[in-house]
């Protein structure tokens, strides 16, 4: 039992997460949020996956739209809830406490116009990559779109390379700091595609290669 | 690759979580109709059961416990049925097989609320035997326990599993300070402590001492003995081995750190005594329920006996006569949680000791 105790003392804790995941991706992560809701304006209803500490979910809010960030992780949503507190645009946010196996739960059927997931789908097992993908279709309005960012393997052999060296020293270090373990999102489009969505565009963000961002719409009539 | 590294941290570095794939998996050539076995994402458990089933066709639905053994994750709230809900629908096992039963671990109980799963998935739950090898009797009895098959045993077997396993991250870096700063001592550093580390997980048991850190007291009284004889024998005076009783006393205190709570059916001691400082929270673990023993409510009790199914440590008893069940071993119990967690009538509650 005590095994358990250990990890918890290593855990990060959730204030922390913003900070380094700012420091990690170099301010990529912000320019990248930005590039998500760049077109999310008042009138949309955005569904925030994995939301988090909020960022991306309150990003949105401030550009007019409602938005309701789901996660599992009651410390991450602690920290999100507490940044909310003086937000402007706090009215049109809400957080609920929930996995990706809860979204039949929590998010209406064809209720949305938008669903969003930064750094969710790296989480995930191939099972509930497809799970999530399925409920974010049904959740969605047709019409509605689908934008993903998350971590990937890089095209060519010397990018591979140095993001394998790279991947090598954080999968150390995040075993042993936050005992998180992550794998890279390979073939999402084709997920994507089975679970009935049009991918529209994915573009590569950083110069290594690693990072993605992926549009996809659910079509108007099936 | 993947298997060195799984089997060095499986064996070393148990300590440390290691996560295994989370998906339904399948064990020889499953069907519709074949057995359904959750456990823990953890690699080590994920390797010894499919050992264990080798030869049988059954899927098994690996839920996420953090790459955590499956007991301490139940205790720790990390392995719970929102886990076990979260793989049955997310692996659309009810798509894959016609029957709705899933067997848990036994010592899966602490944590996870058979109730909420059957109502969140239409799946049952059954809890199977403690241990994985016990699971192709289980199944050829037609899901039926024997007493053996429900109880948690410290055997030697898991004493000296748990010896090498629970200790080497201790002894790690003790080698490297030594191997680089004083080489002339590591030999007898090393020989100290799997000495002193050997003999403690082997006696315990054995000890009197109602807590570990009191059965510690007779290994350090039997480690300063031995040390003064020999210092003694050797013509040298009885303290003249001082820095090894000091050494010696510090891996005993090492070693004892939470002992009990590894090899033996006992309370954690390192739990009570960060308890007693005054730590209540730390992640799911040391809630309130953490220290003390089951107290039982017989007007709530309907005898339905889901308690005696799931308690490793058999400290419920069915009266014959009356057909009343009562904790005829209440000193036994450790406060797993696990009778009250699956207690219909909330008849159990855990005392603070």
């Amino acid at each position: 039992m005590f095994s358990y105790l250990y990890m918890k003392i290593l855990e990060s804790s959730p204030e922390r997460y913003d900070r380094g995941i700012a420091l990690a991706s170099l301010g990529g992560a912000d320019r990248a949020r930005e590039a998500m809701v760049a077109d999310v304006g008042p009138g949309d209803r955005v569904a925030d996956l994995g939301t988090g500490t909020g960022s991306l979910a309150l990003l949105a809010a401030g550009k007019g739209a409602e938005v309701t960030g789901i996660d599992a992780n009651a410390g991450m949503l602690a920290v999100a809830r507490k940044k909310l507190g003086n937000h402007p645009a706090s009215g049109r946010v809400r957080f609920v406490e929930a996995g990706v196996a809860e979204m039949d739960e929590v998010l209406e059927t064809g209720a949305y116009t938008v669903v969003t997931a930064s750094l969710l789908f790296s989480e995930l097992s191939p099972d509930e990559r497809r799970y999530a993908l399925a409920e974010a279709y049904r959740a969605l309005a047709p019409g509605g779109r689908l934008v993903i960012a998350d971590e990937t393997r890089p095209a060519g052999f010397f990018r591979r390379l140095v993001y394998g060296l790279a991947r090598l020293l954080m999968v150390f270090l995040s075993l042993v700091l936050v005992q998180a373990g992550t794998r890279p999102v390979d073939g999402l489009p084709r997920l994507a595609r089975e679970a009935g969505f049009e991918v529209d565009r994915v573009e590569i963000t950083n110069r290594l290669g690693s990072f993605f961002i992926l549009w996809a719409h659910k079509p108007e009539a099936p | 690759m993947n298997r060195v590294i799984a089997w060095i941290m499986g064996f070393f570095f148990r300590w440390l979580p290691h996560r295994g794939q989370r998906a339904l998996l399948a064990a020889g050539r499953p069907d519709e109709h074949s057995p359904v076995l959750v456990t823990g994402n953890y690699t080590l458990t994920l390797r010894r059961l499919f050992r264990d089933i080798r030869g049988r066709d059954a899927w098994v639905l690996s839920a996420d416990s953090g790459g955590i053994n499956v007991w301490c994750a139940a205790c720790g709230g990390e392995f719970t049925h929102h886990q076990v809900i979260q793989a049955v629908k997310t692996s659309r096992l009810a798509d894959k097989v016609a029957h709705r039963k899933l067997i848990l671990p036994a010592l899966s109980a602490p944590g996870v609320d058979a109730g909420q799963v059957r109502e969140k998935t239409g799946f049952s739950v059954r809890f199977g035997p403690v241990r994985a090898k016990d699971i192709p009797r289980y199944l050829d009895d037609g899901m039926q326990k024997t007493p053996a098959m429900r109880r948690a045993d410290f055997s030697l077997r898991h004493r000296l599993d748990m010896l090498v396993s629970m200790n080497f991250i201790i002894w790690l870096p003790l080698a490297l300070f030594f191997g680089m700063f004083l080489p002339s001592a590591f030999w007898g550093v090393t020989a100290l402590f799997w000495g002193i580390a050997g003999v403690s997980y082997l006696v315990f048991p054995f000890l009197p001492g109602r807590t570990g850190y009191i059965r510690m007291l007779w290994v350090l009284a039997a480690l300063v003995f031995l040390l003064v004889a020999a210092g003694t024998a050797l013509g040298a005076g009885p303290l003249s081995l001082w820095p090894w009783m000091m050494g010696g006393a510090a891996i005993t205190v090492a070693v004892f750190f939470d002992a009990a709570g590894i090899v033996a059916p006992m309370a954690s001691d390192a739990e009570a005594m960060l308890f007693a400082l005054g730590i209540r929270r730390l992640g799911g673990l040391l809630r309130e329920k953490t220290l003390g023993s089951v107290r039982h409510n017989p007007r709530r009790c309907r005898a339905c006996g889901r308690c005696m199914d799931v308690c490793p440590l058999e400290v419920f008893e069915k009266d014959p006569e009356t057909q009343k069940i009562r904790p005829a071993k209440p000193r036994a119990c450790f406060s797993c949680g696990a009778c009250k967690m699956q207690c219909p009538q909330g008849a159990l509650e855990l005392e603070g000791g």
